[in-house]
């Protein structure tokens, strides 16, 4: 009953999308031909450009303990925005200006109240950021009633669109928990002898999502698997020695686990010294774990795990093929004297669509677009990622999964491991397709093909 | 269960009450002998924690050696934080023992959120680890106790939570200063009347307990990692530590912090969904069935 | 260890505090109207907002304070009452399909009497610190229940988010958003507001006020006479349970997504600290308190990264400096010293 309902739903929003999106083709084509007869086609010409910097806020934690994800994301923005306007700004005529930060750690009360004083001021183009699933479902909604044009780049929760199908002024580079959760089910269908899980997951929405899609998915794809115990630590733990010892006890051939940022790396340093890792034959660590976890372990990582997640975002991977991607790697490292970790990478795919759609809708219409514009032009893009083409489905993005095993084997400039042996599996597989719920899909995906 | 997982589990139990004992034993005192219900205690556990991280890390080009760095962690960072609470208390404390208990628990949490932005200022947001080389829970790895490998640290840190609620008896039971304390958690201004220099002592406690808290701190973070949160979750540990054992017990305090301790560590081993609501469970249902705490009527070492 | 917690002043003799009652009243009509007519002349949304914010949070204060204040019992589990009331309205609206604003803020006052008298019977046997612990740790089961999604009605931490409610059977909830709460919504949390402050200042003056005081400033005497201690406490937690939990209904409209972060001790906190910064020993300083508390946060937001330094040095210097009488009560005395030395010369 309740899925029918959703079901109805759902197809009522598609049909509702499809209408608006068939309407803004008609109008962009017409005012593409007007733009066209005139032969004003090019960037160089464009009148309306405003004069003034395109204004940013970003919207980030710069306290308490998710601070450091927010700290990356703002090394991220500082370079790239200084790289845009040193080649001029957005399509070459426009300097970006980020004129404000606000801290998450003041909570969805004032973020949502400082949303409002922005939209009325009109002294902004674009919030940008977000890091908290909780507040990007809090402020997106506001942001959106107020008409405010709101970049998100790095929360996961699937249910941002889900729930608000109807934003029109918010968009997310970033994959959502779906693309690491159902990666990691795809990890475990190649693997062998996994027959018992343990899974180790925060105790709050981004545990809980994980561990349902990761069950759900190995459930659907017929694995021969049982998830034998599931633990929920609490958020910022640091003492996860009764968990390794219990884990340690039951010894599952597989260790599942979306903790991420300091939690990741505790669990794994006190997992190293209480044996856990002699204890399972595998670890699949997905909560957006890369360079700063094999740096804050170093040579204590254990070799029997696969790190990653949603999307290419590991300094080493196709660094040698991806001119762009080695450029980000290196000048990050030059500047902050460290490689960069997941929240530099999704602010960056965050400019970069933010780069792909200013120039596509000045193309199409000629003139510098409103933010509802530019909102509508990010949809359905795709742009270089290190993992290949970073593809928009409507406004959201849809990320690949991709993972690796520790090695020292690597030409990056530090003494601390990095990945190797790197899996890739396609966005496909790991992504609803557009207009199907996440967790419907997660519950009858089939095996991976091929 | 087998024998090896109770064996393993008491020993976590038994670490984890060592770190309350650690954070939650100055709190007690300052507030059974002193009067002053300091809600900021615990923040000089993630105090202690952070300059042991930033300690530690700047000794890799000057040494290695375990016994430096365990004197450093056990002797040097207590001793630095000494000094310094003897001055904040002096300064920043001075005023609030004249306060109601509920005044100095608002103005002290005033105090933790002035604190956690120093620590932000200085040390920045994003948890920080101690390195492997000058990491002594690494060096020391693992020994054999009872047939099961336990962490050689680890063991270390339990031995010196020993240590230091012996000494603190000791020191009640034994010397002038604790005799003098103890007659101030009966009788205040008696003490005073009998031209007891209350102050030198106050100042005395007050250092000695904050240190206490600073070494638990410095201890804890080789093994686990300096973050912001640190602070916050040990603030509301001690005061459950301390409201279970009873308002001023130095036995209280022990007790208590073993109980958490166990009911911790066998509770995540054996049902793991009750994590979050273990120790405010825990806290509910001693204050409703004793108020008063465990041993809240006795003195300090009664 | 006593506690020695705000005595009010004396109430005045009969007639000037007939005309100071009226000046009051006055005051407080014209602010009233200022306020009421604030969204149509400024058309400022953010202001109206904001201002909703601050009266939701005074109410809750205002509710707070009927225990620390009126009853001498620092409670820091308020927030149980903030988020039942908030989550009553969300989860009403979600499952039981009741869309009317006046249903819901009925449902929730209900609901958080309920958890106040729960909690309460649980407490008031204790006092001083072991009240605010346990207080905190009952609170904060319920805090572990939500996150935990017990019973599928939470979702866990990503929260619920909100529809806008009808009010008496007109279909307000279609009009735009901006709307809704300028012409709207923002008028049913002044009305509340003043209701509340109306209500509490019969109510706290009325023999069952005068009990809690006796309570608050000798227990041992208020015994003897006969006051049954333990009834009143709980009395005055549930009456404050109720009030807080109308603050939380009408925020939960405000702010459109309601997660557990409402029900952690974090937010007791919050609410405890704007009781004492507009002063605890003042009928209307915990309004005062909430409005200070959430501009001055803003202000420190806006122009430093050390916000939480900023908000701590604040906190200690006010309950050093003024105690219970907070800025409101400060402001008031100094008031009254610049009219006497006027008076005198």
């Amino acid at each position: 009953m309740n899925t029918q309902l959703m079901n109805e739903n759902n197809s009522h929003v598609s049909r509702r999308n499809f209408l608006k999106g068939s309407a803004a083709v008609t109008t962009v084509g017409s005012l593409a031909g007007c733009v066209l007869l005139e032969g004003d086609f090019g960037t160089e010409e464009i009148d309306g450009i405003p004069d003034e910097p395109f204004r940013i806020v970003q919207l980030l934690f710069e306290s308490g303990p998710p601070a450091f994800y927010g700290e990356e994301a703002r090394n991220a923005s500082e370079m790239l925005v200084e790289q845009i306007n040193d080649d001029g700004g957005l399509i070459g005529e426009r300097e970006i200006e980020v004129v404000d930060r606000l801290d998450e750690d003041a909570g969805p009360d004032s973020l949502i109240s400082d949303v409002q004083a922005m939209a009325q001021e009109g002294e902004v183009d674009m919030i940008m950021g977000i890091v908290s699933s909780a507040h990007s479902l809090a402020v997106a909604p506001a942001a959106d009633d107020q008409q405010l044009p709101f970049l998100v780049t790095m929360p996961g929760t699937y249910q941002l669109f889900e729930e608000n199908p109807e934003m029109d002024h918010v968009v997310r580079t970033a994959g959502t928990n779906a693309a690491g959760a159902v990666g990691a089910v795809r990890m475990v269908e190649q693997m062998d002898d996994v027959e018992t899980v343990i899974t180790v997951d925060p105790d709050y929405a981004w545990g809980h999502d994980h561990q349902e899609m990761f069950t759900a998915g190995l459930d659907a794809v017929g694995a021969d698997v049982e998830v034998v115990e599931s633990r929920y630590p609490e958020l910022g733990e640091t003492d996860y020695s009764a968990h390794v010892s219990a884990i340690a006890d039951e010894s599952p051939d597989l260790l599942f686990s979306s903790l991420w940022g300091g939690d990741i790396s505790t669990f794994v340093s006190q997992g190293v010294a209480g044996g856990l890792f002699e204890a399972v034959d595998e670890a699949l660590l997905i909560g957006d774990t890369g360079a700063p976890l094999l740096d804050s372990l170093g040579a204590d990582m254990p070799e029997n795990v696969w790190l990653g997640g949603r999307g290419g975002y590991q300094p080493n991977y196709r660094y040698d093929e991806d001119e762009a991607h080695r450029e980000f790697v290196d000048e990050y490292y030059e500047r902050y004297d460290q490689l960069p970790g997941w929240g530099a990478y999704h602010e960056w795919m965050g400019f970069e669509a933010l780069q792909e759609g200013v120039e596509r809708a000045v193309q199409i219409i000629g003139d510098w677009p409103t933010g509802e514009q530019l909102m509508a032009s990010m949809n359905n893009i795709a742009f270089e990622a290190p993992h290949g083409q970073h593809t928009m489905h409507g406004p959201q993005a849809v990320a690949p999964a991709v993972f690796g095993r520790p090695t020292d084997d690597h030409d990056l400039p530090v003494d601390h491991p990095l990945l190797g042996e790197f899996e890739f599996i396609e966005a496909a597989e790991v992504n609803p397709p557009e207009g199907v719920l996440t967790m419907d899909w997660v519950d009858e995906i089939e095996p991976m093909t091929g | 269960m087998p024998i090896e997982s109770l064996m393993v589990n008491t020993f976590n139990g038994l670490y984890f009450a060592a770190l309350l004992f650690f954070a939650s034993v100055g709190l007690t005192l300052v507030f059974g002998i002193l009067n002053l219900l300091n809600m900021a205690h615990a923040a000089f556990y993630g105090l202690g924690a952070y300059v042991a991280v930033w300690t530690l890390n700047n000794m890799g080009d000057i040494t290695t050696s375990t016994v430096v760095l365990l004197a450093v962690l056990v002797l040097v960072i207590p001793l630095v934080v000494f000094v310094l609470s003897a001055v904040l208390d002096k300064t920043v404390f001075a005023p609030l023992y004249e306060i109601e208990p509920v005044y100095q628990l608002l103005a002290t949490f005033g105090v933790i959120l002035m604190l956690d932005d120093v620590i932000k200022f200085i040390w920045g947001a994003s948890p920080i680890t101690v390195d492997g080389a000058v990491d002594p829970s690494r060096q020391l790895g693992t020994l054999d106790l009872l047939g099961i490998s336990v962490s050689a640290y680890r063991s270390v840190v339990i031995l010196i939570a020993i240590a230091c609620a012996v000494g603190l008896y000791l020191m009640f039971v034994k010397t002038k200063l604790g005799k003098i304390s103890q007659a101030m958690s009966e009788d205040y201004e008696m003490v005073q009347m009998l031209g007891i220099n209350v102050n030198r002592v106050r100042i005395m406690i007050f250092s000695i307990s904050v240190a206490i808290a600073a070494l638990g701190g410095a201890l804890f973070v080789p093994f686990a990692t300096a973050t912001p949160a640190v602070t916050l979750e040990y603030v509301l540990l001690s005061f459950a530590v301390i409201v279970i054992g009873g308002l001023g017990s130095l036995k209280g305090v022990v007790v208590a912090a073993l109980v958490i301790g166990m009911v911790r560590s066998f509770g995540i081993a054996y049902y793991p969904a009750l994590e979050l609501a273990i120790v405010f469970g825990l806290m509910a249902v001693v204050i409703i069935f004793k108020p008063e705490g465990l041993f809240g009527d006795e003195g300090v070492v009664e | 260890m006593s506690t020695r917690l705000p005595t009010f002043g004396d109430v005045k003799a009969g007639e000037i505090k007939g005309v100071l009652l009226d000046k009051r009243l006055l005051a407080g009509s014209a602010l009233f109207v200022f306020l009421a007519l604030y969204p149509a002349l400024t058309m400022n949304a953010y202001h109206t907002r904001l201002l909703a914010w601050i009266m939701c949070f005074a109410i809750a204060a205002l509710g707070f304070n009927i225990v620390l204040g009126y009853t001498g019992l620092l409670s820091f589990g308020h927030a149980a009452f903030f988020g039942a009331g908030m989550y009553t309205v969300v989860i009403a609206m979600e499952r039981a399909g009741i869309t009317d604003l006046v249903v819901l803020l009925v449902l929730a006052m209900i609901v958080a009497g309920v958890v106040g008298a729960i909690i309460g019977a649980l407490s008031v046997k204790t006092h001083e610190i072991y009240f605010a612990l346990l207080t905190l740790a009952l609170a904060q089961l319920l805090f572990v229940l939500a996150t935990r999604d017990v019973g599928g009605l939470t979702r866990g931490t990503d929260g619920i988010g909100l529809t806008r409610p009808d009010f008496l059977g007109l279909p307000v909830s279609e009009v735009p958003a901006q709307f809704y709460l300028m012409g709207f919504y923002y008028h049913v949390i002044l009305v509340c507001l003043t209701a509340t402050i109306l209500l509490l200042w019969v109510v706290l003056r009325s023999p069952f006020g005068l009990t809690l005081k006796m309570i608050r400033e000798n227990e041992t005497r208020a015994e003897m006479s006969g006051v049954p201690i333990l009834r009143y406490r709980l009395y005055s937690m549930i009456l404050s349970a109720m009030i807080v939990g109308l603050g939380g209904a009408l925020y939960a409209v405000v702010v459109g997504h309601i997660t557990p972060e409402y029900l952690d001790w974090t937010m007791s906190g919050e609410i405890v600290f704007m009781a004492l910064l507009g002063g605890i020993g003042t009928f209307l300083g915990p309004v005062v308190g909430a409005g200070g508390f959430i501009l001055l946060q803003e202000l420190a937001l806006s122009v430093t990264t050390y916000w939480h330094f900023t908000m701590g040095l604040v906190l200690f210097v006010v309950v050093l400096t003024l105690r219970e009488k907070g800025i409101w009560g400060g402001a008031k005395e100094l008031l009254e010293r610049l009219d006497e030395r006027r008076d005198n010369s």
